[in-house]
């Protein structure tokens, strides 16, 4: 394509919506520059642009634009990759475009993602500054229809935000859905995108967390391409990604990154990890207080053995041991990570051996709580884990009150509450329900990628 | 909000319907046993003996009460220990020989209608008294329910006695083409052995098959797929190691009122050991040898009909093939298994030895 009349209209046309773009005028010259100002480098941009360009009169300008670094550019296409290459585009008299490469992203200090830590894939992880982390966006996804929309949050702290889709992918209904939610939050000031969340909570009872967050911007670009809606806050090292369903937070970028099989297996494994971290100690309470007949023989008679000599009813039990294990993780969550593995020491060794010993707790509860604790962890996504957390104890008063009927029943008050969870229009257990078989083969499993074609 | 209080309403007051039952509490009942006094001032009523394991201790308790009916015995038994007694974790039920001649139908039924104990427990008939077989102190033991409990699931795995739960003797029972069948224990010097298979008539014993005779038996149910069979006489042994076995029954209606049952089985195998003086590398020596086999087998076929038809029990099943013969009036009128000496049972037995194998 090639234009020389009204080149700055097009070339602005394409760039359209995209608040990142730097646009600089040098009116008394004829000169627009246009960059992506999270993808130049300042000392580049100042020898290349700005200091060749503020002394200078109209004359001269035709000469300084011989110079080498500045490449003609004559199609539109090619002139947008640049910019969204980091390259800064010179337009000459609204008809002559030059490009120069002055692409220096910021890189500094990202650091490798300590939560969602994967084992064959990127370490990167987004930083506090959002210039930094729109660049490393910008980088994986190099096209003029990732749209960059801006907002400021917070009547005093004027936070800034980026609102990120890309055109022709993600539904235009979603982007006014959530930009009207984030146009209706009405606070001082937010210090982190986690409280975002809070305020964009449709249903704020609800114990699952409706938003998904995530540090890694490998993540975030896949759920761009999924054509959901992304938002960055400055200050923040987390994008936001939406509508979100349930599974998503049982997926890791190991699950792409490995072999197909692995990654369904994992997966299946980490749905296994829900059901166990849900129901073990649930089941334990359940068998012990009302369903004896189920217990192997062979288990019995230790089993009862070690019951005999706890004072608590099962439940309390369950309860106590639940609680001391919540205690070491919020203990170990607020300690430095030095003395962090102490409590590891004294949690695991002293309290879990020392607690069977003294008749406090039977060994079979210490191994059901610790294997509903280890199976929590497998949930990729910290969110996730709070939230069953809370709904494993609400599975132990149900079980201590009705048995397995109790936790029939907690089932189904939990599938009948996260089918009714919606999120800017989308069902939050879609694809299951409502059920589409198509889109199911990345859910519960990860099918080859030949399979994903359409 | 009137929801969120019926809500809790509903939650405070259904704990109230719960059955709890902690698991320390419970006195699990793992075998129980039934025999009939015929002598004293009991004469007549049933002495119940059960054992359940003590957690604290790892051992095992056995107790024992005199009462009129089994339904009562919980009651009782239930005064002389700490526990809750339950029944929910029965593996097996012994019978006492005296009771079993009387019936057994009354205990099975109790167990059977009960949602809790599983339809898997174990059922077998003791020749000693089941009190003394379960309060003996078996030094090498330190459990005896569970030692009865796992040599019965090894003697039916072996074959030389039925796998007998209460499902199957319940359906055997209320079958009337069959008549069921419960291994048979005994409490002998070397501690608890099994000693082959009681036959019943309805729900009383009548007759017993020995452990050497019960693998025949089995031959002809066709549940015995694949195993080892001892043929002996005076001169000769044969420790024969089958592969296959295929059983079929002819049923042929006669004119009048002749019933003609082909019993036919068909086996190949090989040998394991040989002691004789046949010569086992020669093909015509073996042909002889397998025809000693079928022989040998047929006539113990003949010995298992003719003590059923002594005591007119079917516990073979031949009813169920007749069955399939004739019309509904016809069985109905035949009056199986009173009419079981009608019947001309001709057993047929075909050995293929397929390998002598390292035999000298």
């Amino acid at each position: 394509m090639y234009i020389n009349k009204n080149l700055s209209v097009h070339v602005k046309d394409r760039l359209d919506y995209c608040d990142d773009l730097v646009i600089r005028t040098f009116p008394e010259l004829k000169i627009e520059v246009l960059y992506f100002g999270h993808l130049v480098g300042e000392e580049e941009l100042k020898n290349n642009i700005l200091q060749p360009f503020s002394n200078t009169n109209e004359e001269e300008v035709k000469i300084i634009l011989r110079r080498k670094q500045y490449q003609q550019e004559e199609d539109i296409n090619l002139m947008v990759k640049g910019v969204l290459e980091g390259k800064a585009l010179i337009i000459y008299q609204n008809s002559l475009a030059y490009a120069v490469d002055i692409y220096v992203p910021k890189t500094r200090s990202v650091t490798p993602a300590e939560i969602e830590t994967v084992i064959v894939g990127s370490k990167e992880a987004f930083i506090e500054d959002i210039g930094t982390n729109l660049s490393m966006i910008r980088r994986r996804i190099k096209s003029d229809c990732l749209k960059v929309l801006s907002y400021n949050i917070g009547t005093i702290t004027q936070t800034k935000m980026y609102l990120l889709y890309i055109e022709g992918i993600t539904s235009p209904i979603l982007v006014k859905g959530l930009q009207e939610k984030i146009n209706n939050i009405d606070t001082k000031g937010v210090n982190d995108l986690n409280q975002i969340i809070q305020y964009l909570d449709k249903k704020p009872l609800s114990v699952f967390p409706q938003y998904f967050t995530t540090e890694r911007p490998d993540v975030s670009t896949s759920k761009l391409l999924e054509g959901r809606v992304l938002c960055l806050m400055d200050g923040s090292p987390y994008s936001l990604s939406t509508p979100t369903n349930f599974f998503e937070f049982f997926q890791s970028p190991d699950d792409y990154n490995q072999r197909w099989l692995l990654g369904t297996l994992s997966r299946l494994l980490r749905f296994a990890a829900l059901f166990i971290t849900l129901i073990a100690s649930a089941f334990y309470v359940a068998v012990s207080m009302f369903h004896y007949e189920i217990i192997p023989v062979q288990l019995l008679h230790e089993f009862i053995q070690s019951r005999s000599k706890v004072p608590f009813n099962p439940v309390i039990e369950a309860l106590i041991i639940e609680g001391i294990i919540e205690l070491l993780r919020e203990a170990g969550a607020r300690l430095p990570s030095k003395i962090g593995q102490t409590i590891g020491i004294v949690g695991g060794i002293v309290i879990g051996t020392a607690a069977v010993e003294a008749g406090f707790t039977s060994n079979v509860l210490i191994i059901v709580v610790s294997v509903s604790a280890i199976s929590s962890f497998v949930v990729p996504h910290i969110v996730m884990t709070a939230s069953l957390r809370i709904t494993r104890f609400f599975f132990i008063i149900l079980a201590s009150i009705w048995g397995f009927f109790g936790i029939i029943f907690g089932f189904v008050i939990i599938l009948i509450h996260l089918c009714r969870l919606k999120n800017l229009g989308e069902y939050y257990l879609k694809p299951i329900s409502p059920l589409s078989l198509k889109d199911i083969k990345d859910t519960i499993i990860r099918a080859p990628y030949q399979f994903f074609k359409k | 909000m009137s929801r969120i209080l019926l809500i809790i309403l509903i939650l405070l007051v259904l704990p109230g319907c719960r059955d709890q039952k902690i698991v320390e509490e419970l006195g699990f009942i793992h075998t129980i046993g039934y025999e009939l006094i015929e002598e004293g001032e009991n004469s007549g009523k049933l002495e119940v003996t059960i054992s359940l394991p003590v957690a604290e201790t790892l051992k095992q308790q056995t107790i024992t009460t005199v009462v009129e009916t089994s339904k009562e015995s919980r009651i009782f038994l239930s005064k002389k220990t700490d526990k809750n007694l339950v029944s929910g974790q029965v593996r097996s039920i012994l019978i006492g020989e005296k009771l079993a001649e009387k019936g057994v139908w009354d205990l099975i039924d109790t167990f059977y209608r009960d949602p809790v104990s599983r339809p898997t427990v174990k059922l077998s008939i003791v020749k000693s008294n089941p009190k003394q077989l379960l309060s003996k102190d078996y030094p090498e033991y330190k459990m005896v329910d569970t030692v009865i409990e796992n040599l019965l699931k090894k003697e039916a795995r072996l074959n030389t006695i039925p796998e007998m739960d209460i499902h199957k003797f319940a359906k055997d029972y209320l079958d009337d083409a069959i008549d069921p069948i419960a291994p048979i224990i005994l409490q002998s010097e070397d501690g608890i052995m099994s000693d082959g298979i009681g036959l019943f008539s309805g729900d009383q014993l009548k007759t017993t098959i020995p452990a050497i005779q019960a693998r025949i038996f089995f031959l002809l149910t066709g549940e015995f797929k694949e195993g080892d069979l001892l043929i002996k006489n005076e001169e000769e042994k044969v420790l024969f190691s089958f592969l296959t076995n295929k059983r079929s029954i002819d049923v042929t209606l006669g004119d009048k009122e002749e019933i003609d049952v082909k019993l036919s089985i068909d086996f190949k195998g090989f040998l394991l050991e040989y002691q004789g003086n046949k010569d086992i590398t020669n093909e015509k020596e073996i042909e002889a040898l397998e025809n000693y086999i079928q022989e040998n087998i047929e006539n113990q076929i003949r010995d298992i009909l003719e003590t059923m038809k002594e005591h007119q029990i079917d516990n073979l099943g031949l009813g169920k093939y007749l069955k399939q013969k004739m019309d509904y009036q016809t069985w109905k009128n035949l009056d199986w298994p009173k009419t079981i000496d009608r019947v001309n049972v001709t057993p047929s037995v075909t050995v293929k030895i397929i390998d002598t194998g390292m035999v000298k």
